[in-house]
């Protein structure tokens, strides 16, 4: 859904590059998974 | 502490293959010399990634867009600006640097498990390759020529073949000693403690932010160098030869399968691997295509199972039970048991 959103409303490469940040972000600030409660 | 790395380089096994290595272009065919230089390529690759993820214990899968940096900026510094490639490659290997201390400042400060620390590199190594992509300055998706080389030592100009050789080899032999610089010295000490158990090097004292931040930079510089070096080399560069993440895959590969942290194992992996790739592809990739994928992989998978912590340290093992000296301690104890 990452991708399909980055690529309609962001354009081109930054579009493409959206789903890896948000993966990144998520690893970093919620390591355990985002529906699982931090420890 | 230097004992060990001038132990390594006063061997004459070490000299005899730097003699053999060093006089390549005069006995190998220009095939086979071109096959050797990607290998060399390679072994820089695998050593400078075994600092931080041999020694450090740091599973760095993102050192792709260091390669990249090194290749493609340098390339496109030259091209669209006009800066000597010796100054460029001097730019990219600190701007290399100094993304690779931003990658381990976030590891220090998020305290990142392995895993997550080895896939958010291999993010980073996407979404770098993906800008090169859609960066005009760098080439774009059709990449960059780079001039042709007439042997200008002061344009980063090698002579051709042979001088681009020489080039890659003076690079790996820079990574080969930093490595055993960086083993030999204190920081090797505080990396190799801290890929054991960093909470326990913490409590002993051990800087962890610091000495992560110091070899990822190094690493990260070498890696640069070596991909400007190929991309002189290589002629042309784009951003699917140099800041795609297989680079990286196989670098580790390479460095897994010869032997993580240890000097000799990626350059023994590295250096085999390739040179046994281009070999099987040479000889069985025309009779049925894929087929030396095939057989490299089944290769990979028995070293695998049979060596797990790769193939130097399972060597080094064997000879030491072989040939290991043995204290002959039978004296002592005949003189301990008359005087009792």
């Amino acid at each position: 859904v990452s991708e399909a959103i980055g690529t309609v409303y962001v354009s081109g490469i930054m579009g493409m590059m959206m789903p890896y940040a948000i993966f990144v972000l998520v690893l970093l600030f919620r390591p355990q998974g985002i529906l699982r409660r931090a420890s | 502490v230097r004992s060990g790395a001038l132990r390594f380089l006063s061997s004459p096994i070490f000299w005899l293959v730097f003699v053999a290595a060093a006089t390549m272009p005069l006995w190998l065919s220009p095939y086979y010399l071109g096959v050797a230089t990607i290998a060399l390529f390679y072994i820089g690759l695998a050593l400078a990634w075994n600092i931080v993820a041999g020694i450090g214990g740091q599973m760095s899968l993102g050192h792709s867009v260091f390669v990249g940096v090194g290749g493609l900026l340098s390339s496109a510094l030259l091209l669209k600006l006009g800066i000597n490639m010796w100054l460029g490659m001097v730019v990219a290997a600190a701007i290399s640097a100094a993304l690779g201390a931003f990658i381990a400042w976030l590891d220090f400060r998020f305290r990142l498990s392995h895993l997550s620390f080895a896939l958010i590199t291999l993010a980073f190594a996407e979404m770098g390759q993906l800008a090169a992509v859609g960066s005009e300055f760098l080439g774009g998706a059709s990449g960059l020529f780079l001039p042709p080389d007439h042997g200008s030592l002061l344009n980063f100009e090698f002579g051709g073949q042979r001088g681009n050789f020489y080039l890659l080899f003076i690079a790996s032999l820079v990574c080969l000693i930093a490595n055993l610089v960086i083993l030999n010295t204190p920081l090797g000490y505080y990396l190799r403690a801290m890929r054991d158990n960093e909470n326990a090097a913490q409590a002993i004292g051990v800087a962890l932010l610091r000495n992560k931040i110091i070899a990822m930079m190094i690493s990260a510089a070498l890696t640069s160098i070596m991909g400007t070096a190929y991309a002189r080399y290589s002629g042309f560069v784009d951003p699917y030869q140099f800041a795609a993440p297989h680079v990286t895959v196989e670098v580790v590969l390479f460095a897994t399968i010869g032997g993580l942290g240890t000097v000799l194992g990626p350059l023994v992996g590295a250096g085999f691997l390739v040179v046994f790739g281009e070999i099987v592809r040479g000889q069985l990739g025309g009779a049925l295509p894929g087929l030396h994928f095939f057989i490299d992989g089944v290769l990979i998978i028995v070293v695998i199972l049979l060596m797990p912590r790769g193939v130097v340290p399972k060597i080094a093992e064997w000879w030491d039970r072989r040939y290991a000296a043995v204290p002959d301690n039978s004296k002592i104890i005949a003189e301990t048991a008359t005087r009792t």
